[in-house]
């Protein structure tokens, strides 16, 4: 016996299929979102050129029929450059908004569940919910040096508390209800409580806070390797090749100007989607927020 | 009310603790030996082991935290590595572009978002509505060290309207100060505007929908006081904490801002600091901001109390 009634997942999907094709903004945002998506994946097939390959005689190279988005100061394309780099962000959107989901259920469930641990662990995730998001990142960052990796444990440092708050809180009013008691009743241990009949009710405040998470941390991954402290200058990210771009705004803005397109309209499209699943989940804050 | 400020003024020590702690913990979870790279690599092992006695590094951790506390306490947060100038000097050194940017950002913010939302919220589903709320979107999708370059490139390079980067103090005059600050503060405000809009427009469409509103109306009232008078004031209060907690942000977003503007403040140290790996100035920078992100949220708890007389203390 779970706590909620699930609908059958046929219908949920076409439900929300429906509800997609009525919202136009959440739509516009699944469409740039999947293009974003489908360019990063196929990234290889879309270009003849090598991200990475420099070319002497192409250096700052307008944009053109042979360069798309131009080329920079080394003679990169940058087309190629930025559907790479697409590759980065999404990457570290993922795996940051995914980290930070996973050890926030884990410390939002134990704080919310049992009093004891609540203190502890809260107390922690209050501290480091009072350092800025970026200066914290920063901080980890100089401490862990440059990598992909450690952007990704940054992330995950910097938005588990933010999770672990909002699972706390359904976790807190969840425990007192009719089911959970039933549940202990019958001689549910805490583990099975919290996975079988807690967990999957705190899914709908979690997606829209995963989806924000994942907008945050795309740009928060710019923004550090802007600053010189995100993914190693060599990786084609799009906070790297603007960040190199910098220098060149007199001559050549096509080195900003398309990267900085592109980051811009995928955090757009996470966020309107995000919107848009909150008001399907949460029908009371529809056209609210 | 002195008894619930000096309550929530306590409450604060704990969290100023773990702060401390988390900020001492940057430093000493930090890969390398600080000893290793103050002496370099020609330090033979013995000289490495009296620097370690010298710097304390050989005590328990407990011991040099307690240590590093008790400095702290007293104002003392050490030295640049680099430079040899104490930390809390080269702070405060470099905190009059940063306060002067991050205030005009808030200002810049405060006037752009809240008449918008309000309009957002009194023409709520109208196109008007949407437009505004399409526009605040974009306001925190927008990279702001991505506005920064273009406005750069558009005033700076394309009109030549306005200095592109530095910083002139006020004392060398209030017409480069502000031309200065333009550019920045446009960067800044705008995106920060985007939030408030957002939340002034939320509780704006909350309070319209109440009896007093409705009562406002029935006796013949204009709109513009039903709107100003009314609603606003009633808003006000969830307003204000939303001001006050993205002041705290803006002092964050100042360091991406700096970098962009080549503005020697606080964020520019911040970045430089990590750059070189110049430990005591990124945890001074670090403890000072945190700390007044604590105090600013405090300060908007109380005003929360003051201006909702409903609001228990």
């Amino acid at each position: 016996m779970t706590g909620h009634i699930p609908l059958p997942r046929r219908e949920t999907l076409v439900r929300a299929l429906r509800y997609l094709t009525r919202n136009y903004t959440m739509l516009g945002g699944v469409i740039v979102l999947t293009i974003i998506i489908l360019a990063a994946i196929f990234a290889p097939f879309l270009t003849s050129y090598d991200p990475l390959a420099l070319d002497a005689y192409a250096r700052l190279k307008t944009p053109s029929g042979t360069h798309w988005f131009g080329t920079d100061h080394l003679g990169r394309d940058l087309y190629t450059r930025t559907i790479f780099g697409a590759r980065v962000s999404l990457e570290v959107g993922v795996f940051g908004a995914l980290f930070s989901v996973a050890f926030g259920v884990l410390f939002g469930l134990v704080a919310g569940y049992f009093r004891m641990m609540d203190m502890v662990v809260m107390r922690l995730m209050d501290a480091l919910m009072a350092l800025p998001a970026l200066l914290l990142a920063i901080a980890l960052m100089a401490m862990l040096g440059s990598s992909l990796q450690n952007v990704i444990i940054a992330l995950a440092v910097v938005y588990t508390p933010r999770t672990a708050r909002v699972v706390r809180a359904s976790t807190i009013s969840l425990k007192e209800s009719t089911f959970v008691e039933a549940a202990r009743g019958i001689g549910a241990k805490a583990p099975r409580i919290l996975l079988y009949h807690i967990f999957p009710n705190t899914i709908a405040p979690l997606l829209v806070q995963a989806t924000y998470i994942f907008a945050r941390s795309v740009l928060t991954e710019a923004v550090l390797s802007f600053l010189g402290a995100g993914s190693p200058p060599f990786i084609p990210s799009w906070g790297n090749i603007m960040a190199e771009g910098r220098s060149y705004i007199h001559s050549a803005i096509w080195i900003t100007l398309f990267p900085g397109t592109l980051l811009t309209l995928t955090v757009l499209g996470v966020n309107l989607i995000g919107d848009g699943l909150r008001d399907m989940l949460d029908p009371k804050l529809r056209g609210r927020l | 009310m002195t008894r619930y400020v000096i309550q929530r003024l306590l409450a604060t020590v704990p969290v100023l603790v773990l702060i401390a702690m988390i900020t001492f913990g940057i430093l000493h979870l930090a890969p390398g030996d600080p000893v290793a790279v103050l002496l370099g690599d020609e330090a033979t092992a013995e000289e490495v082991a009296q620097m370690r006695t010298k710097m304390g590094l050989d005590r328990p951790i407990y011991v040099q935290f307690g240590l590093w506390f008790f400095q702290v306490l007293q104002g003392d947060l050490g030295k640049s590595v680099f430079s040899g100038q104490p930390v809390i000097e080269a702070i405060l050194e470099r905190l009059e572009p940063t306060l002067a940017l991050a205030v005009f950002s808030a200002i810049l913010a405060v006037l752009i978002a809240i008449p918008l939302g309000v309009l957002a919220a009194w023409r709520a589903n109208t196109w008007v509505d949407r437009l505004a709320m399409v526009l605040s979107v974009l306001g925190f999708s927008i990279p702001s060290f991505w506005l920064g370059i273009n406005l750069i490139f558009a005033f700076g390079v394309q009109f030549r309207l306005l200095p592109v980067m530095g910083y002139a103090s006020l004392s060398e005059g209030l017409g480069p100060f502000v031309k200065h600050l333009i550019l920045p503060t446009l960067t800044l405000g705008l995106i920060h505007a985007a939030l408030i809009a957002r939340m002034t427009r939320a509780s704006m469409l909350e309070i319209l929908r109440e009896d007093y509103i409705r009562t406002a109306r029935a006796k013949g009232l204009k709109e513009r006081p039903v709107l100003i008078r009314h609603a606003l004031r009633n808003a006000a209060i969830s307003i204000i904490t939303i001001v006050g907690l993205s002041f705290a942000g803006l002092v964050a977003g100042v360091v991406v801002t700096e970098t962009v503007f080549a503005i020697p403040g606080v964020g520019r140290l911040v970045v430089d600091a990590v750059l070189h790996r110049d430990y005591p100035i990124i945890q001074g920078a670090i403890l000072l901001v945190g700390s007044l992100y604590v105090f600013i949220n405090l300060a908007v708890d109380l005003l929360y109390t003051y201006f909702d007389p409903r609001v228990k203390y």
